[in-house]
């Protein structure tokens, strides 16, 4: 009898409380991860998901039959989804509401009528002009909107390359110079830089042979020649992918495990990217034995943000114009929204898509009120809006105490205002030193000429009463006061 | 005579050939002087490790622990001690232990009076001005190096070459104390763990 009526409530609660939160604006409770960042000691800090899981796309459902092994996706201005279905060796279209517009499996290239083999990467310019790196047929294709092909490039001949060079281009991008920029499979001197028609130009952004020095002495020294055979050769790091900004700035990922797994290149191959956050942008930043994330895939956002995609433990890191973490989310696992072998990223507006080879399917993640929020904020920061940056930044403090770059913006805007007893307060919990010294030099001035005063009554007084001491002793002594009498044991 | 006991290591600290001179010839240090001065430096040491400015300070205030603060300086300091009577013993060394211990302890004075200054100045200045913090702190230290060094040269009457190569060897036989440590303890664990087992399994037949 009693348990039936605890029963029955405890019911009664659950139903309750699942129905609310059905209908409450969090009503995705059950994401399947957490989100976190760093902060400025190295330990991880979570806080809320920035990004939630909001569709799945899968080629059975555009009735298509279903994604195989598919490798890179592209999103246009416009919204159009390129993906490129490795596996199924075609390029599929869809619209900005993730509905079936075509699949290019073939092209017509002089008069005759081609397949495509392992397509592994897909670029369309503003133009609609759609490259494919063909990787099974060892060439990048061009299609016009029609599907038609007026290039088609094939390994280059030039003095760079051996006889037996096998080109497999796997990622591709064009700038709006019409600079197409291919990263291919064991070319190890940088990005493939063609021209307009398809002539190869340049090596681009060459990356430095990385080795450690033991290694190198070992290999060098006390090596013999059968030895040095069997030891593994120093090459320069491959790229893993690339990304276009909106001035033409090249961003690239590798998997290498170094401190700059991610780069920005300008026009002439220069690494500019900023590094101003407590750690360099490399994913995480303590890992277990697994180590240093494995970056895949990068794509530019707005207002100088990136996102790059780490395949081992399948996390999404966002990092603003200057390099600073602003959120984690995703991980590896089995429930919708979770990943197997995640191989690309992209953005459509407001949202992240990601695509995982393995599960063969497209995931898009929607910004929460969190995730929007510091969305905001940081493009206000980027347009010099401090004010409104920092407004934006306390709310994000109402949602998460723990996020450091949120107290340096509202530093900054104090700063700006003139308030610099409260710039240095928050710049302190930013521990942000920078912004504290700023604001610390002028606010140290101010309190100085406050009690400019005080202060020199003060160093008076005590002159005069040092002054007044010296001249009093000097009196006793005289008169042959007890101070000075030797003490008999 | 406390008065003058106290006031004897600032004495030793800028006049060290003297000051060395009469600690050992004169008797002028004193034990309990030396050993509370190196309990300071501890202080001075955990003092400047928490109280040190924002701007110049990145120790993370979860991971403050005064034992392991006590530790950096006491440890070091004993290991110094017994490592460079253990040599000098052998090495025609005029010094006896308690005249090292005592003379190694002034010579770290001048942590106790620079390091303290330098924390209270840091909490005042801006990124430009923690030259000047490092400048105190660095200056502490080649101050200490220095005293050390006439130190030692002064207590076991040793030439200005043999003093160094007596103090990079002491550093070296710190080394092999710590690591004799390490292996005895792990010697220990390992025949205690031994005889634990033999225990329980007597325990379980019995």
């Amino acid at each position: 009898m009693r348990t039936t009526k605890w029963i029955r409530a405890i019911a009664a609660a659950t139903a309750l409380s699942s129905f609310l939160l059905m209908f409450s604006g969090y009503a995705r409770a059950s994401v399947p991860y957490v989100g976190y960042t760093y902060d400025g000691w190295g330990d991880r800090v979570w806080s809320p998901a920035a990004y939630v899981p909001d569709r799945v796309v899968e080629g059975e459902k555009l009735g298509i039959g279903s994604f195989n092994q598919p490798e890179d996706i592209h999103v246009t201005e416009a919204g159009q989804i390129y993906v490129a279905d490795t596996g199924n060796n075609r390029i599929v279209e869809l619209n900005g509401r993730y509905e079936f517009v075509r699949q290019l499996d073939k092209f017509v290239y002089e008069g005759s009528e081609r397949t495509f083999n392992k397509p592994r990467g897909v670029f369309v310019t503003e133009q609609g002009e759609i490259y494919v790196a063909d990787t099974g047929n060892h060439q990048v294709v061009r299609l016009r909107e029609n599907g038609e092909a007026d290039l088609v490039i094939a390994a280059p001949k030039s003095e760079y390359f051996a006889g037996d060079f096998v080109f497999d281009p796997k990622k591709i991008a064009v700038d709006t110079a019409g600079r197409i920029l291919v990263i291919a499979d064991r070319v190890f001197d940088g990005i493939m830089e063609f021209g307009e028609n398809g002539e190869f130009q340049n090596f681009f952004a060459a990356n430095r042979v990385t080795y450690n020095v033991a290694d190198y002495v070992w290999k060098r020294y006390f090596s013999t020649d059968a030895q040095k055979e069997r030891m593994v050769t120093f090459v320069p790091t491959e790229y893993t992918n690339l990304d276009l900004d909106g001035k033409d700035f090249v961003f690239t990922t590798s998997a290498e495990r170094t401190l700059t797994p991610i780069k920005r290149h300008n026009p002439s191959g220069t690494d500019v990217l900023l590094r101003q956050g407590f750690f360099n942008p490399i994913g995480d930043v303590k890992y277990d034995t697994r180590g240093q994330s494995t970056l895949v895939d990068i794509s530019v956002g707005p207002d100088g943000t990136y996102s790059v995609l780490d395949s081992i433990r399948g996390r999404i890191f966002t990092y603003d114009s200057e390099g600073k973490l602003l959120y984690v989310f995703g991980s590896i696992g089995d429930r919708v929204g979770n990943f197997k072998v995640p191989s690309a990223i992209d953005q459509k507006g407001d949202s992240i898509l990601v695509l995982d080879r393995e599960l063969a399917r497209l995931t898009t993640f929607a910004a929460t009120d969190y995730g929007k929020l510091i969305n905001e904020a940081v493009h206000n920061h980027y347009i010099g809006n401090e004010n409104r940056a920092a407004e934006l930044w306390k709310e994000v403090l109402t949602l998460n105490e723990n996020l450091e770059i949120a107290y340096s913006g509202i530093s900054k805007a104090n700063f700006r205002e003139g308030n610099h007893e409260k710039a240095v307060k928050e710049a302190k919990f930013a521990l942000d030193r920078d912004s504290y010294s700023k604001a610390y030099k002028h606010l140290r001035k101010e309190t100085l000429k406050e009690h400019f005063n005080t202060i020199l009554t003060t160093i008076f007084a005590l002159a005069l009463a040092w002054a007044a001491w010296k001249l009093f002793r000097k009196f006793r002594r005289r008169k042959g006061g007890a101070s000075h009498v030797e003490r008999t044991p | 005579m406390w008065k003058e006991r106290l006031k004897f290591p600032f004495y030793v600290i800028v006049h060290p050939f003297k000051g060395f001179w009469d600690l050992k010839y004169d008797k002028k240090g004193n034990l309990t002087v030396a050993l509370s001065i190196v309990f300071l430096v501890s202080v001075a040491a955990m003092f400047q490790y928490q109280y040190a400015g924002f701007i110049v300070n990145h120790h993370s205030p979860y991971s403050f622990n005064s034992l392991i603060q006590l530790r950096n300086v006491i440890l070091p300091f004993f290991l110094w001690c017994v490592a460079n009577w253990s040599l000098t013993t052998l090495m025609d060394g005029e010094g006896k232990f308690g005249e090292i211990v005592t003379a190694s302890a002034y010579a770290l004075l001048p942590f106790i009076l620079l390091f303290v200054p330098a924390t209270v100045y840091s909490r005042f200045i801006t990124l430009e001005e923690t030259a000047f913090y490092n400048y105190m702190n660095g200056f502490a230290i080649v101050w200490f190096l220095f005293l050390i060094f006439v130190s030692t040269m002064t207590i076991h009457q040793y030439t200005a070459l043999k003093t160094l190569v007596t103090i990079l060897l002491t550093v070296v036989c710190m080394g092999f104390i710590v690591f004799l440590g390490m292996l005895f303890f792990s010697l220990v664990q390992q025949m205690y763990s031994f005889f634990f087992t033999i225990y329980k399994e007597l325990q379980f037949r019995g």
